[in-house]
């Protein structure tokens, strides 16, 4: 029985070749929760993720085990370089892949083959190893050999289409949103073959597509077409039945309240809250069915009304009302919010060259056998010789070796 | 295991129960999840239903319980008992239905469950807009209110109007999707430690964590993160370009990815421009680089920008509709969409599961009628005889 402190998955090995964030989200919930992830990247072919954040006049020397991306993504993994190109990293990679439990990737579908690491190779090797592969569109149909990245899979997927102003075309969430959703598939699906493992004695070979996640989501407005032939278009933040449903100016610089209003006795506290300007008494505001006919011009009152609150007085006012209200937060506001401070919805993490920051924490939230900080990232190659050591039982003039034919190195190329 | 026992014939979550107390989107969305891959999800409704029951759109716009598409598309795949929780034989009910479960599902609308739990390997996966704990965790709150406070709506939208929203419930429908991982993670736990636990999702948490590198500019960079119409805050081109019959998305953000537009844009000269020389750096000019880029992609269809910047290995797809979706040859190849019969509707076609592993040709099954499975709970689970599920019945129990 695994103690807790060592976290719920330290039996559970994983080999992370993901990149980019997709995929290090997956492993990161993973990693969150103890299992041993050994993060592997190339030399010559960093995870992306290390540039993403970076200054714009960052210059300084190994500035790849800075960025804050990077950080927030890998605590609690290892770091292994291996060269896969290299036919002592190929075999490295297949002797680690013998004592795994877990490979995960996120290369385009064509490259683990062409690298002589498909799942059939792997599995000759060890017949109980998960494989979960992240290649954007699966292996069949006229999509296949698509590029996929996370920032076009959200329109790709139709949820753009939903997001918008009427009056203007798709918008989209200014990070690439599927992306995590892709990841939360993923570890979905490795602790699932975990699962089956226990039953049937053997791995399996899972592929987690990035787009199909976003479709499933879109709720009602698939069948909405299917059964009545509806198309659904972009709203804006108004509500199908809801008046007033949206988001408002406030006082102060690029400040907004988001409200909800959700039936006639909510309206009416609604009214007391603004101090009963002329226009709440106006007739055609006093039902739903009239509000949500009069939307825009209601929307309009609202408006001229708000501006002259200050956004977190008001939606707290609102919320004493008993309606749904909420400020607009930024990143800055985030990280001030009291609530998110209580629950510590930030770790702080130290690290000797990226410096002592508050990253998101884990919000898969087990409260029995929470998920703790056991490291932060690792530097490029950080574990090199502990993992080889203790996994393969190199020894120090192997590794030298490997490190002088550029197989494994700490240093970017 | 003998090699006659073909994998292919169970699905990883076969035996496992669970209780779903949760309504609308949400807690449904993890039950959902949780029957795809073989889950027995047994939908405890109020008389009345769930609340999504009473959500349009309707089949055929016609208001009625069973016609409810929102509950029709969450709830594929489960079972649905009805119990009036107010009363204290409906009480008792649902503590012998909690005996037998392994995963009880919640959401901020269910009654509190009894103080201790009913036994000691139950895992209560509660799925709330703030969690249960810290000064919001009764605030009142909509998909739009937690969207505002949970970071997101700060970056959707145009620069100079209103933060939005994302289209539909996608704050709800993340924390479902969160739960079950989190629901997962407890049965490994369990696994290990022979005991259930308390799994506890906010919304406002879920959101923060797919917001990426948002807060990361402000904690390394300073940069409060704002609105940008459909860009990029670090990297250009990355954005929603219009065709001459609609939206293509693009993300070119690698060097090769960059270089391979300018030359299919037939601008090479853009490549020896100091002001375009890095993603950042186009993101800096976005505007000036926009101004030459839109005349090739508004001279075209967005297919044919679509299959030549692919040919070219720049990653770029539709702005699809659901139409399109629903006849997209990609999902067509994959049988992604999976037609399911309903009695109100017939066979319509519904989006499938997510991933397909060992046991996922099990075909998918329809939402349950309301109560449709009283019988078969109450009286084969937990064996009351059918004048004692009459005499519920009577009393407005069941």
């Amino acid at each position: 029985m695994a103690a807790a402190s060592e976290g719920i998955l330290s039996d559970v090995r994983v080999l992370d070749l993901t990149h980019a964030w997709a995929g290090p989200f997956a492993t990161q919930i993973l990693a969150d929760y103890g299992a041993e992830v050994i993060k592997i990247e190339a030399c010559d072919r960093l995870d992306m993720s290390r540039f993403s954040t970076w200054a714009p006049d960052e210059t300084r020397p190994h500035a790849y085990n800075r960025g804050g991306f990077f950080h927030s993504l890998s605590r609690n993994k290892f770091g292994l370089t291996l060269d896969l190109k290299h036919p002592q990293g190929k075999d490295l990679f297949k002797r680690l892949a013998a004592h795994s439990d877990v490979v995960i990737e996120n290369f385009s579908a064509r490259v683990m083959p062409s690298l002589g690491l498909d799942y059939a190779v792997l599995q000759a090797l060890n017949p109980r190893l998960i494989m979960v592969s992240m290649s954007g569109y699966g292996t069949v149909g006229p999509y296949k050999d698509f590029v996929a990245f996370g920032e076009m899979i959200e329109p790709f997927a139709g949820l753009s289409e939903l997001t918008g102003y009427p009056d203007r075309g798709p918008l989209r969430l200014a990070v690439a949103y599927p992306d995590p959703v892709a990841g939360f598939h993923a570890a979905l699906a490795t602790l699932l073959a975990l699962r089956q493992r226990r039953q049937t004695g053997r791995g399996q070979h899972i592929q987690v597509p990035h787009r199909e996640p976003i479709t499933r989501m879109l709720g009602e407005a698939v069948l909405d077409y299917a059964v009545n032939g509806r198309v659904q278009r972009r709203v804006g933040n108004r509500h199908r039945a809801w008046t007033p449903h949206g988001c408002y100016p406030c006082r102060g610089e690029d400040r907004w309240v988001a409200l909800a209003v959700r039936s006639d006795a909510e309206w009416s506290a609604f009214c007391r809250v603004l101090e009963e300007p002329d226009w709440t008494r106006d007739a055609r505001f006093t039902h739903g069915l009239g509000r949500w006919k009069h939307a825009a011009l209601l929307d309009r009152y609202v408006a001229d009304r708000t501006r002259a609150w200050e956004a977190y007085t008001l939606a707290a006012r609102l919320r004493q009302a008993g309606i749904p209200a909420g400020a607009v937060q930024t990143n800055r506001d985030l990280l001030s919010d009291e609530h998110l401070r209580f629950r510590q919805a930030f770790w702080m993490i130290a690290h000797a060259l990226a410096g002592t920051h508050p990253y998101p924490a884990p919000s898969t939230r087990l409260t029995g056998t929470p998920p703790r900080l056991r490291r932060p990232a690792p530097n490029l190659g950080e574990h090199n010789a502990e993992l080889l050591r203790r996994l393969l039982d190199l020894s120090t003039a192997e590794l030298q070796d490997l490190e002088a034919k550029g197989v494994i190195g700490t240093t970017a190329r | 295991m003998s090699a006659q026992h073909a994998p292919s014939l169970t699905l990883p979550l076969h035996g496992l129960y669970v209780l779903e107390l949760a309504q609308e989107v949400a807690g449904p969305f993890c039950g959902k999840l949780l029957a795809e891959f073989g889950a027995e999800v047994i939908k405890v409704e109020p008389p009345t239903g769930d609340a999504a029951r009473h959500r349009g759109p309707f089949a055929d716009d016609h208001p009625d319980p069973e016609g409810s598409l929102l509950f029709l598309a969450v709830n594929t795949g489960k079972r649905s008992v009805t119990l009036q929780p107010n009363r204290r034989a409906g009480l008792r009910l649902l503590d012998a239905l909690l005996h037998h479960a392994d995963v009880v599902i919640t959401d901020a609308a269910t009654a509190p469950l009894p103080a201790t739990s009913p036994h000691p390997r139950l895992i209560h996966t509660s799925i709330r807009p703030f969690g249960l704990t810290g000064p919001a965790a009764e605030w009142p709150a909509t998909e739009l209110t937690v969207e505002a406070l949970g970071g997101v709506m700060a970056v959707v939208g145009d620069p100079d109007r209103a933060p939005l929203k994302l289209g539909g419930e996608q704050a709800h429908y993340l924390a479902g999707l969160n739960a079950a991982v989190a629901t997962l993670l407890a049965l490994e736990a369990r696994q290990r430690t022979g005991l259930g636990q308390l799994v506890e999702i906010s919304m406002q948490d879920s959101l923060l964590s797919i917001l990426g590198n948002i807060p990361i500019l402000y904690t390394h960079l300073g940069q409060v993160a704002r609105r940008l119409g459909s860009r990029h805050h670090r990297t250009h081109p990355t954005a929603i370009f219009p065709c001459r019959d609609g939206y293509v998305g693009l993300a070119a953000q690698t060097p090769a990815q960059w270089e391979a537009l300018c030359l299919l844009v037939d601008q090479p000269e853009l490549l020896l421009d100091p002001r375009f020389a890095t993603g950042t750096q186009c993101a800096a000019h976005a505007d000036e680089l926009d101004a030459r880029l839109l005349p090739w992609f508004l001279a075209r269809t967005s297919h044919e920008v679509m299959y030549a910047c692919q040919e070219r290995r720049i990653p770029v797809g539709l702005s699809c509709t659901i139409p399109e979706l629903l006849a997209d040859p990609q999902y067509a190849a994959t049988h992604f969409f999976q037609a399911i019969e309903h009695p109100t509707t017939g066979a319509v076609p519904y989006p499938g599961r997510a991933f397909q592993m060992s046991g996922t040709s099990i075909p998918l099954r329809r939402a349950p009628l309301l109560g449709e499975d009283n019988d078969r709970i109450y009286g084969g689970w937990l064996g009351l005889s059918p004048h004692e599920r009459a005499r519920l019945r009577g009393q407005g129990v069941i």
